[in-house]
């Protein structure tokens, strides 16, 4: 069997006397997709953190690829080939849609030595040729010349996870990616970006509030409550949990998430 | 008018001394440092505790934000800096009798007012207040004990205070907006 | 620079190159003086594009000057390359050690303190006797490998080694601007966060522009020094630094040129202010920088932009 691509055990983060996450024990398989899901402070947000090494965990351990990343600062992190999206899309609003990719790719590409972001070009063939790729997996070329500013709202999250996705990252965490996207954008949004992650291989942790979401797109379903994990198991499976359904999702609507689906 | 300087000492003279023991104070001192405290409460109270004071305090925090409960953001800008020209004026009114009234005393004093913001806090009363007692007193110090700081205490002491508190003593805190 | 800008800036150099054999004596010295101020601005331009604004130039400005000063007085030597290249680097180390402090700070507080650190070197200098006190001390004529020119020779000789300084400096940070460091100055500018999640550290990026800014402005102050013949603690005032503010406004952080257009404007403005109007000099540079930011915000710079092109702000 593989191993898998990312493996947390005991997890723990305390701040004082607040226990915001605890004995958290989690192994992903690559290229799996993975749906998280919780209410707010169930500690959902907490656990992104302390992987992309935002937050150092109070206790526990964190490997990805075998590899442990405990404790490691996020840009570390991000250059280890873990990367995130933003519940609010942070994109660089003066510059173009492309100019934006751009500065992604070439950033992601540029040497890490001392002097490396001196002589690399912003412009490089590789980094524009890339940023052209991602404008097209990410289907939004066409607003390639518009000022990030003015994009609409689904525009700029679409673009936010392309960045992520310029770093070339085996593991990518989206934070609640259709948040503040209208139900009619909502699920071509996902379509869209699901067919990239996949072209890409790349595994996806997602948070999201929108059950219908989850259980369209995830293979594996994470539920957090009181900062811990409390069910691990397909979507069917968790979302028809009555405890789940009690504390987080509410009641199923059956046939209603399929006929969305078809949209 | 011109550009000779003005000494327009006479209300400093006509307020007398007081004595302490060993220490002669002078009245116009005395007074203008309980002047300089009523401002300092006013200020806070009426940042705190009045109408206005709550609108402003909304439009530094998030001024789309204000501007969507219709506070007009434009006025309270205006506004604001009208009592800030006026605070400044006051204050170059109450050191006229101290100082002689020339051309350029108010280059000097911009670098001042910024050290104790900066050292105070952006944005904070209390901040501005300390800040101010501690440049002052850093400064008198200077001079009668390290005549060579004399010069760059002001500047010694906010570099110290930034280097320890990088947003200032009495700053508050910002919220991240992820 | 595009194409044509390149070769309108090349004609430019070497239009102001042939002048000097044309110009007046006091012409030629403004010019001087002008670009080598050009050079700090440059460093402030490049500042100015990551949303960092420093009042503190004038220590670094300062150092390169006192530093040719120095080493004249000291070894004798006076050729201009050498001190210049001196002068720079001293001030371009002290904004090494100083930007591992400064880099941690933005706006108000990034100025306040840059200069804070300006006003402590004038501190410093005023109390130094042996340095002149507030009178400073002179520097001797320049040489040119080996080349001793007088008088008007000697203008127009370090007229021209300032114009090919200053045409090196502007390619080189051009060319900074379009490599990765430079070009990430807007979106530091934008979302700092956002270019640490890329992976970028934003620290050492501020770190390497206040290392650049600190170059720049210590080879304007070598320069100007040489071309003024004195230094003296003022060079590291507050008003100096806010002289350079004053003029990075006027000519806008758009691009490298208007750096040098907008120092000679400035200091034409200044004695052409003087010259008129002797008592409201002030008021006539005051009206013109309120005038600019009231209604060219982006400086000269984005007069010369507005005939260029202009930008596609609609969604398709």
């Amino acid at each position: 069997m593989n191993a898998p691509i990312l493996s947390v055990r005991d997890l723990g983060k305390r701040f004082g006397s607040m226990t915001a996450a605890r004995d958290i024990t989690v192994s992903v398989p690559a290229q799996q997709t993975v749906g998280v899901i919780g209410s707010n402070g169930a500690g959902k947000t907490t656990f992104i953190n302390m992987i992309t090494g935002h937050l150092r965990p109070t206790n526990g351990t964190i490997h990805f690829e075998a590899r442990d990343i405990t404790g490691l600062p996020s840009r570390k992190i991000t250059t280890m080939g873990i990367s995130r999206s933003f519940q609010v899309a942070q994109i660089f609003p003066s510059l173009t849609v492309f100019e934006n990719m751009c500065a992604a790719a070439a950033v992601s590409r540029a040497p890490k030595n001392f002097m490396g972001h001196l002589y690399t070009p912003l412009r490089s063939r590789e980094s524009v040729a890339e940023a052209e790729t991602l404008l097209e997996l990410f289907e939004i070329a066409r607003y390639r010349d518009t000022l990030a500013a003015t994009l609409p709202q689904g525009v700029r999250k679409l673009l936010d996870i392309g960045m992520a996705v310029a770093g070339s990252p085996r593991l990518l965490l989206l934070d609640e990616p259709t948040s503040g996207i209208s139900i009619e954008e909502k699920f071509g949004l996902m379509q869209v970006v699901m067919s990239a992650l996949r072209k890409r291989e790349i595994t996806v942790l997602f948070v999201e509030h929108d059950m219908e979401i989850v259980e369209r797109f995830a293979e594996r379903v994470l539920a957090f409550y009181d900062g811990t994990v409390i069910a691990d198991g397909t979507p069917t499976a968790t979302l028809s949990d009555a405890r789940i359904q009690a504390l987080i999702s509410g009641p199923r609507l059956n046939g209603a998430a399929s006929a969305i689906a078809d949209v | 008018m011109g550009p000779g300087s003005y000494a327009t000492y006479q209300p400093l003279l006509a307020a007398g001394n007081t004595e302490v023991g060993e220490l002669i104070l002078s009245n116009y001192d005395l007074g203008l440092i309980v002047v300089a405290a009523l401002l300092a409460a006013a200020s806070y109270w009426a940042l705190k505790f009045t109408r206005y004071g709550r609108l402003l305090t909304a439009v530094i925090f998030d001024r789309e934000t204000a501007a969507a409960f219709g506070i007009n953001v434009t006025a309270v800008y205006t506004i604001t800096f009208v009592i800030g020209a006026m605070l400044g004026a006051l204050g170059g009114a109450i050191m006229a009798p101290k100082i002689a009234v020339t051309l350029g005393i108010g280059v000097e004093v911009i670098v001042l007012a910024f050290a104790v913001v900066a050292i105070g806090g952006m944005g904070s009363i209390e901040g501005a207040l300390i800040g101010a007692l501690i440049v002052g007193i850093c400064r008198a110090a200077a001079v009668h004990l390290v005549p060579q700081l004399e010069l760059f205490v002001i500047y010694g002491v906010m570099a110290l205070v930034l280097m320890i508190r990088p947003y200032g003593l009495f700053v508050r805190a910002q919220p991240r907006r992820i | 620079m595009a194409q044509r800008g390149r070769i309108a800036a090349s004609s430019a150099l070497l239009v102001a190159a042939a002048a000097a054999l044309v110009l007046p004596d006091w012409i030629i010295s403004l010019a001087t003086i002008a670009f080598a101020n050009g050079l700090v601005v440059l460093g402030l331009i490049v500042l100015w594009r990551a949303g960092l604004v420093s009042f503190g130039q004038a220590l670094y400005y300062c150092i390169g000057a006192y530093a040719v000063a120095l080493l004249g007085r000291a070894t004798g030597a006076t050729d201009a390359l050498i001190l210049m290249l001196i002068g720079g680097a001293s001030a371009g180390l002290v904004a090494f050690m100083v930007g591992f402090l400064l880099a941690r700070y933005r706006e108000i507080f990034f100025a306040m303190l840059s200069l804070a650190l300006s006003m402590i070197l004038y501190g410093v200098l005023v109390k130094a006797e042996s340095l002149g006190s507030t009178d400073g001390f002179s520097v001797a004529a320049p040489t040119f490998f080996g080349y001793a020119p007088h008088q008007d020779k000697l203008l127009v000789a370090l007229y021209w080694l300032v114009l090919a300084v200053c045409a090196i400096a502007a390619f080189l940070v051009d060319a900074y601007f379009r490599s990765l460091s430079g070009a990430l100055a807007m979106p530091v500018r934008d979302n700092e966060i956002r270019v640490e999640f890329l992976g970028m550290s934003v620290s050492r990026l501020i770190h390497t522009k206040l290392v650049i800014s600190g170059l720049l402005a210590g080879m304007g102050g070598a320069l100007a020094a040489l071309a003024i013949g004195h230094v003296d603690p003022n060079m590291s005032y507050w008003t100096t630094s806010g002289e350079f503010v004053f003029i990075t406004i006027l000519s806008g952080a758009g691009s490298v040129v208007p750096a040098f257009v907008g120092s000679l404007a400035f200091e034409s403005l200044r004695s052409f202010a003087f010259a008129v109007l002797p008592q409201l000099w002030q008021m006539l540079l005051g009206s013109v920088l309120l005038l600019t930011i009231l209604f060219l915000p982006q400086g000269l710079g984005s007069l010369i932009m507005r005939l260029r092109w202009r930008r596609k702000v609609e969604a398709p």
